[in-house]
């Protein structure tokens, strides 16, 4: 039974690492974990509260930092989620991004809840975390290497093939704007550029294991509710596929509800003959050798594959899942099936996000197309769309800054700034980070990825578009669990604030707790809710945590996340809107040929969601009693002082 | 003794659940059951500790759960139940083993 006073599931500490000077210290995770959960909750206001206004993404005074989810290192269902925050170099603000990843475990037994980096090291390091012993080590001899020759070299140089790691490679270490960070060889830190920030520290990679403990406040009621919220998942329909095909099972979904960006968001489905030729699930069937799943998952979504034949024959990878496909294969027109798997492989290996790739050589080829851009531009390459070479070629290039390559670096909005030519309409971004997202048709995803605080992204509000309730009783589930009437119909304007509201609060508690969102309603609604997230962590902590106590706080980390944005951008309203082609061109073809998003029903919309947040809608400020209802009347202060409160 | 598990996906959350058991606490480095990373290809095979050596504690085979935990929590438990079974077999040639044992590596 739980002790008194004493703090169960977190690891109990805060580990400070300074690479400027080497000082190693440590803080106590209680003086966050109550108000802000875990992992993006706590980075949010650690960030908030010691960057300083002036701070940029690239210097010595920003500060990174990784958090494991409250609930990792359980057997809590899914909860193997770690994230990285930072200020990020995309959008020049909040910059967050989790993956799966076993290092998120191991700290957690080393007896840490989150690791700050902060300052600079004068040569490039690697951090080797093992139980109470933080080491700062030479990597001189790895920088260069990509991520998976990384993991290689440390399991040898420190003498245990068992250890898992987080890595930068080539890209994070060229600063390339859409770096990111990899787990071991695959599964990423994706989205934001947290790979260059690591980068522009000189640190290619954290190594961490634990030989300590996790304990949870009532140990028999807790393994009593994760078996009885493990029962939950055999009602789950889409699982058996999700399990055989990882996301790419739902290729054919996408294709009816118009959300795929072809050719750079001309067209917002496949040419069916395309469709058919690149069907992953083919290759999946051919190739697949192993299987791949992590910390508590009650799905297993991954596998491992050796392709045997075509252009990439002897790739052994793990199998990428819709987001490369999207973004890739799809926005650049390539028909062979198997280059999702290869461009996906390259990029965990040179440590660059498949969206920023995707996005940035999208924009140049369709410049090319438009003669924009030509060979002159491009240093002789011909970016025709379908070209597979050329886009694994880019790839690299992006990744090493080389020629061409550093002006796609820098991301699809800056690099039509740079060159302006009236590109910019072709930059598909959202506050500067590249889309995968189409946002014309679904307009609970639509709205969930402009509003997003850490730009164009699905993860942190969205409805999801690929599931829009097949059945009725799932018509029913959502209706309960959104609290809207017509959860079921994608094209409404109506509901959708009000649903994205309900998600933004659901995926932040997943990701401060660590929960996989694939584990839980937001991919199918039979699954984890907000009541069976508040039980585990009440069980867990033995504190007492109602479903609003979640809501509270995922408010006030949304609201802390606006406020931090403000102070470090010129975010207003304008960049909480879709892209000018998203608002303004039809969907061409397909079974919504014709549909185009309705200027006013959509601003309608927005107002509609400031409303609810307690922002103003001419601006999207947010207001002051909004912040003081949150215990956040410091904030408010700050706004004050800078112009950006309403 | 290492047993090969093609359907094993590495996820290790049989060493959380085996720690619980004897611990009630999830401490995986003393777990009976370590998932290991295949060494040249992917794929994952399965230790159960024979004997203690004062980090790993020896697979007693759960003798007071229904159910052993490591299989409660296994994504793939029909595998998992055959290599335990094998595993129990050899540990005790006395005890009943499975239809079809897995063979040791």
């Amino acid at each position: 039974m739980a002790k008194k006073d004493s703090l169960y599931v977190y690891a109990g500490k805060i580990l400070r690492v300074n690479l400027s000077n080497g000082a190693i210290s440590t803080d106590s995770t209680l003086k966050y974990a109550k108000e802000w959960l875990g992992g993006s909750g706590v980075a949010i206001k650690i960030l908030y509260d010691e960057l300083k206004s002036w701070v940029t993404p690239y210097e010595p005074a920003n500060k990174l930092i990784l958090g494991a989810g409250a609930l990792v290192g359980t057997t809590a269902p899914g909860a193997c989620k770690s994230n990285i925050s930072t200020l990020g170099p995309m959008t020049g603000g909040w910059a967050s991004s989790c993956s799966d990843s076993y290092v998120g475990g191991q700290l957690k037994y080393a007896g840490y809840d989150s690791i700050i980096i902060e300052g600079k090291a004068h040569q490039p390091v690697y951090l080797w975390v093992h139980d109470n012993v933080t080491e700062i080590r030479s990597a001189s001899h790895l920088w260069g290497k990509t991520t998976w020759e990384t993991l290689e070299t440390i399991r040898k140089d420190l003498g245990d093939a068992t250890l898992h790691i987080i890595s930068i490679g080539p890209a994070g270490e060229n600063l390339v704007r859409g770096a990111c960070i990899i787990q071991d060889k695959g599964r990423a830190f994706g989205r934001c550029g947290t790979g260059a920030v690591m980068g522009s520290k000189n640190l290619k990679a954290i190594v961490v294991k634990g030989t300590g403990s996790v304990r949870v406040a009532n140990p028999k009621l807790f393994m009593e509710t994760v078996t009885r919220t493990l029962e939950m998942f055999k009602k789950g329909k889409t699982l058996e596929k999700l399990k055989k095909y990882g996301t790419l099972g739902d290729l054919h979904i996408k294709q009816q509800i118009c959300g795929i960006a072809y050719k750079n968001f001309q067209e917002c489905v496949l040419p069916d003959e395309m469709a058919k030729a690149i069907d992953p699930c083919k290759t999946i069937d051919q190739y697949e050798v192993a299987r791949q799943s992590f910390p508590g998952c009650a799905v297993g979504c991954g596998r491992h594959l050796h392709i045997a034949e075509g252009p990439y024959a002897g790739l052994k990878t793990e199998c990428n899942q819709m987001e490369v496909m999207g973004t890739l294969q799809a926005r650049l027109a390539i028909w062979e099936p198997t280059f999702m798997m290869k461009a996906n492989a390259l990029c965990n290996q040179l440590g660059l996000d498949v969206d920023a790739a995707g996005g940035s050589i999208g924009w140049a080829m369709e410049c090319y197309q438009r003669h924009i851009i030509d060979e002159k531009d491009t240093e002789g390459l011909k970016l025709n769309w379908g070209d597979a070479e050329i886009a694994l070629e880019l790839i690299k290039k992006i990744s090493y800054r080389e020629g061409f390559g550093n002006l796609l670096a820098e991301g699809c909005a800056r690099a039509a700034d740079i060159i302006d030519r009236d590109s910019r309409y072709y930059a598909m971004h959202i506050k500067g980070q590249e889309l995968y997202e189409p946002c014309r048709g679904a307009l609970g995803w639509c709205l969930g990825t402009t509003t997003s605080t850490r730009g164009g992204a699905h993860t942190t509000g969205t409805v999801i578009d690929a599931r829009p309730c097949l059945d009725t009783h799932e018509v029913e589930k959502a209706r309960m669990i959104f609290g809207v009437d017509n959860p079921n119909k994608p094209l409404e304007y109506e509901g959708k604030a009000k649903m994205v509201m309900y998600m933004e609060a659901l995926h932040r508690v997943n990701n401060c707790l660590g929960i996989c969102h694939m584990n839980t309603i937001h991919w199918d609604f039979e699954l984890l809710d907000l009541p069976q997230l508040a039980e585990l962590y009440t069980v867990a902590t033995g504190w007492n945590t109602s479903v609003e106590d979640l809501k509270r706080m995922a408010l006030k980390q949304l609201n802390l996340e606006k406020a931090f944005n403000l102070r470090h951008t010129h975010f207003d309203r304008k960049d909480d809107l879709p892209t000018p082609r998203d608002m303004g061109e039809p969907i061409p073809t397909g079974s919504l040929a014709g549909w185009k998003m309705d200027e006013k029903k959509f601003n309608q919309m927005l107002d509609e969601y400031y409303d609810l947040h307690g922002w103003d809608r001419e601006t999207s400020f947010p207001k002051r009693e909004t912040l003081v209802a949150l215990g956040l009347e410091n904030v408010a202060n700050d706004l004050e002082r800078i112009g950006k409160l309403r | 003794m290492i047993f090969n598990m093609p359907s094993c996906g590495g996820c290790r959350t049989c060493e959380m659940a085996c720690s619980f058991k004897h611990q009630q606490a999830f401490i995986p480095s003393l777990s009976s059951i370590k998932i290991l990373d295949k060494e040249n290809e992917p794929g994952f095979v399965v230790l159960l500790v024979e004997k203690g050596d004062g980090q790993s504690m020896a697979c007693d085979g759960c003798k007071e759960h229904a159910t052993p935990l490591c299989i409660q929590y296994c994504q793939k438990s029909e595998d998992l139940e055959k290599i335990l079974k094998e595993f129990i077999g050899k540990m005790d040639p006395k005890a009943k083993t499975g239809d079809k044992p897995m063979t040791p590596i």
